[in-house]
């Protein structure tokens, strides 16, 4: 059985560059075996072996472009959506320039501005693709003037959702409107949007609006060593299964700045979101059928235990901050040492948004109302994240590399994952990962992380070791819930990992137990279910 | 002709702006109200697929109770508790709602793998899922409740309180000529268990009223073969269910019958939907 998995899928298809156009792309196969496993609460499985996978292709040929994606869930693995079960094209499109005018028809991804009123992305690993089915066209009349537009259905899962939702978007860029503004110091971008979604009203009991439409308005202005974005974007009366079907309009706002100099880089950000849920169709809920995309404002952690409390975006409200100052001490400094140290240090909060009723007898967010009034400037009582954290990385030696870093978070577990009940978790993490190069091609990586809480599941301590190569990798992983309250629960979420690469193709095989949890990118959240068994993944490019 | 373009661009753009609809209050529809002057009726079921520590549940029931309200006797709504999250469970969650047949259901149709509550109306496929969205449930409930009805089914109640057992005679009458395999279920339901529901907003609320909880199927999870010949217009079939006992902790005078035909076949792709319910009280 092992053995079968590693002969594996091998991918060799040539990049072919002639009259005949060029044919290039990707696939990707992951697949899972599964073992019960109560005492960590893997589910049986019926099927016992999940397996998803995907072949991209892309086909240009002077100005056509054409691109086929084929899927194959079967069966989604555990935590993605079941109702990807299937296999089909999950993505067809062409594309045809004509001089200033840019014509796609099929499956495509837009994005207008920040993407807070219009987002459309395809994220593999989160299970998310909201690609619209219809027509976009991008039109550039003349230099500093991009116009777009879009209409179409959105993908919900092996079928269109049931809204259509139509966009426009303008962006100028002052400075090439004219020659006198191109040599201007300050560099401005200024856009605005409007979409709306249509979507008829069947309901016997609330009357629905069937046209939904929102705008948004964004300027960039860079200077020198300084950029600040700013967007805003409102929404009319979109009563959903998400907001609980009030009337009361949706607004965003997000602002993010940022200064570089060599050495030093800092960037604040602050965001407000109002009932900015914008879906497609009114009772889609989870993740699909998104049109906009509310980001995040804190740190993408990528270590384990860092991750292990995640953020994802209050659709309904939330105000956020986030800070980030990025500074490298000098090479051969006292504090710098021989090589440069850098340090970095984040600060990210999220809040609740101010909420009071708009009449005494009416508490809020009761269905079929205005739901709720909201002071704009002020912040709601709850906080439901923040996360300070600081990492120094420094090189020691021409093969020696140390990084350092510690987090704190507090975080609303039962608003962020839904768990009724449970208390705030206050958690600290600390980190080392120090990395030895042994020849120019190999290298040996070790990491050593603890976890601090005195609620949810108590203490973890992590260790991982990494050897890798030009050619192959492998590494064995321990997380160990020492701290957990149940000592029967009291678990070493052991993993062992080996990898090949060759040429554009990899192949990952890791047997092991993986706890539960929650997975975010950017904000956008899926579930991982605990599981005890084998995963393959393989990715290919060509 | 690129100020046109530009023109003709910019006039689409503001035609968006028109496309807005601006609700004003009052919120609610004037209900259609139901027509009682026809003899025979369509009658819709909704099966609201729960658990009692699912805490998003508490709204489907309301939901569902809402459009009870508005319908009447043309819905039928049975409660069939499944998945993960109805289990019996430690604490106070002890109790059992689930049935073998409802957790087939729920195991077929793959309703709680799609993350409670979901539901099905008249077990139809919408957009190719099973598993429909509590706030989905009364469009297409309303797309489907006038449409004139195919069968009509008469159920009659026999309950012998000195044993606890109940003789149900189900009469399904078929109005017009139909293709295709028919199967009838039989179920029985009860209204006001009082037993612990967490909810989103309000905690665990130890003294919850469950309602239309599905109890027992007394033909199994397929229920019988009603004809597996063409159908004419008015032929009917009569079925017997005799000495049907009570769970000991069933209360009667809450109990109700519910009895409804589905599509077996699948030659017109339409398996497993249901053309007519019907509910009647147990005593």
């Amino acid at each position: 059985m092992i053995a079968l998995l590693l002969q594996g899928i091998s991918i060799k298809l040539f990049s072919q560059e002639n009259n005949l156009g060029q044919i290039s792309g990707s696939f990707q196969l992951d697949g899972q075996f599964y073992q019960k496993d109560s005492l960590i609460g893997a589910p049986a499985v019926p099927e016992k072996i999940g397996v998803i996978a995907y072949t991209q292709l892309f086909y240009t040929r002077g100005n056509f472009e054409a691109g086929l994606r084929y899927e194959s869930y079967l069966t989604p693995l555990q935590g993605y959506d079941p109702r990807f079960k299937g296999s089909g094209f999950g993505n067809r499109y062409v594309k045809y320039t004509v001089k200033e005018l840019e014509i796609t028809a099929g499956n495509f991804y837009e994005q207008y501005g920040s993407g807070l009123i219009l987002r459309t992305y395809n994220d593999w690993g989160l299970g998310y693709d909201n690609a619209f089915d219809g027509v976009k066209i991008r039109y550039n009349p003349y230099k500093g003037l991009v116009l777009k537009g879009l209409v179409g259905n959105q993908r919900n899962f092996w079928d269109k959702g049931n809204g259509i939702v139509r966009g426009f978007d303008g962006e100028i860029y002052i400075n090439d409107l004219h020659e006198k503004l191109s040599n201007l110091k300050t560099r401005v971008i200024a856009g605005g949007s409007f979409v709306s979604k249509f979507q008829r009203d069947q309901d016997p009991i609330y009357k629905l609006p069937e046209n939904v439409g929102s705008y948004s308005g964004r300027l960039d202005i860079t200077y020198g060593k300084i950029n600040i974005f700013t967007e805003y974007a409102n929404k009319i009366n979109d009563p959903s299964a998400i907001n609980g079907y009030i009337y009361k309009p949706g607004n965003a706002l997000l602002i993010k700045t940022s200064y570089s100099q060599k050495g030093l880089g800092i960037s604040l950000g602050a965001k407000r979101i109002d009932n900015m849920s914008f879906r497609s169709d009114r009772t889609a809920t989870g993740n699909s059928l998104n049109i906009n995309y509310l980001p995040a404002l804190t740190r993408q952690h990528v270590y384990n235990l860092a991750s292990v409390y995640p953020y994802g975006t209050q659709e309904k409200g939330e105000i956020g901050f986030q800070g980030t100052m990025i500074y490298a001490l000098k090479k051969n400094t006292k504090l710098g040492g021989k090589y440069g140290t850098g340090i970095t240090i984040n600060y990210s909060r999220a809040n609740a948004i101010d909420k009071s009723q708009i009449h005494d007898t009416i508490p809020i967010g009761t269905k079929g109302t205005l739901g709720y009034n909201s002071n704009f400037f002020k912040m709601g009582k709850k906080v439901y994240f923040e996360d300070f954290n600081i990492e120094i990385s420094r090189k020691i030696n021409r093969n020696l590399t140390a990084i350092v870093t510690y987090v704190n978070i507090a975080y609303d577990i039962e608003t962020v994952q839904g768990h009724i009940g449970a208390p705030k978790v206050y958690s600290q993490v600390f980190i080392t990962d120090v990395s030895y190069r042994l020849k120019s091609t190999t290298t040996i990586r070790g990491e050593l992380q603890h976890l601090r809480t005195h609620q949810d599941k108590g203490d973890w301590a992590m260790a991982m070791f990494e050897y890798t190569t030009k050619k192959w990798f492998a590494a064995i992983t321990d997380m160990y819930n020492y701290g957990n309250e149940d000592k029967n629960l009291q678990i070493h979420y052991y993993t062992a990992s080996i990898g090949f690469f060759k040429n554009t193709n990899r192949f990952m095989l890791s047997y092991g137990k993986q706890r539960e949890g929650i997975m975010c990118v950017g904000g956008v959240c899926r579930t991982v279910p605990a599981s005890n068994g084998l995963t393959l993944t393989i990715t290919s490019s060509f | 002709m690129k100020i046109l373009k530009l023109f003709l661009l910019a006039l689409s753009g503001l035609l968006f702006f028109i496309s807005c609809d601006k609700i004003e209050a009052p919120f609610n529809e004037n209900p259609a109200g139901n027509d009682t002057t026809k003899k025979y009726s369509r009658v819709v079921l909704l099966e609201d697929f729960t658990g009692h520590r699912c805490p998003n549940c508490s709204e489907a029931h309301i939901i569902a109770q809402d459009l009870l309200n508005l319908y009447k006797e043309k819905l039928v709504v049975v409660a069939v508790h499944a998945g993960f999250l109805a289990q019996p469970a430690g604490g106070i969650y002890t109790y059992n709602f689930t049935t073998p047949e409802g957790t087939e259901l729920n195991n077929y149709f793959g309703l709680s793998a799609a993350g409670l509550p979901k539901g099905m109306v008249n077990r139809k496929k919408i957009s190719g899922q099973y598993p429909l969205d509590k706030d989905a449930w009364g469009s297409e409930i309303s797309n489907i409740i006038n449409l004139p009805p195919d069968a009509n089914i008469k159920i009659t109640n026999n309950y012998n309180s000195s044993n606890r057992t109940v003789n149900i005679e189900v009469e399904a009458i078929f109005l017009n000529a139909l293709n295709g395999e028919y199967n009838l279920v039989v179920q029985i339901i009860e209204d006001s268990i009082i037993k612990p529901q967490t909810t989103k907003t309000g905690g665990d609320v130890l003294n919850y009223v469950h309602m239309h909880t599905l109890r027992t199927t007394l033909n199994s999870t397929w229920g019988d073969s009603l004809t597996s010949a063409p159908i004419t217009p008015m032929q009917n079939f009569i079925k017997s269910y005799a000495n049907i006992p009570l769970g000991t902790d069933w209360k009667e005078k809450d109990c109700y019958v519910v009895a409804f035909i589905y599509r077996k076949d699948n030659s017109e792709g339409n398996q497993y939907e249901i053309i007519q319910a019907a509910q009647k009280k147990l005593k």
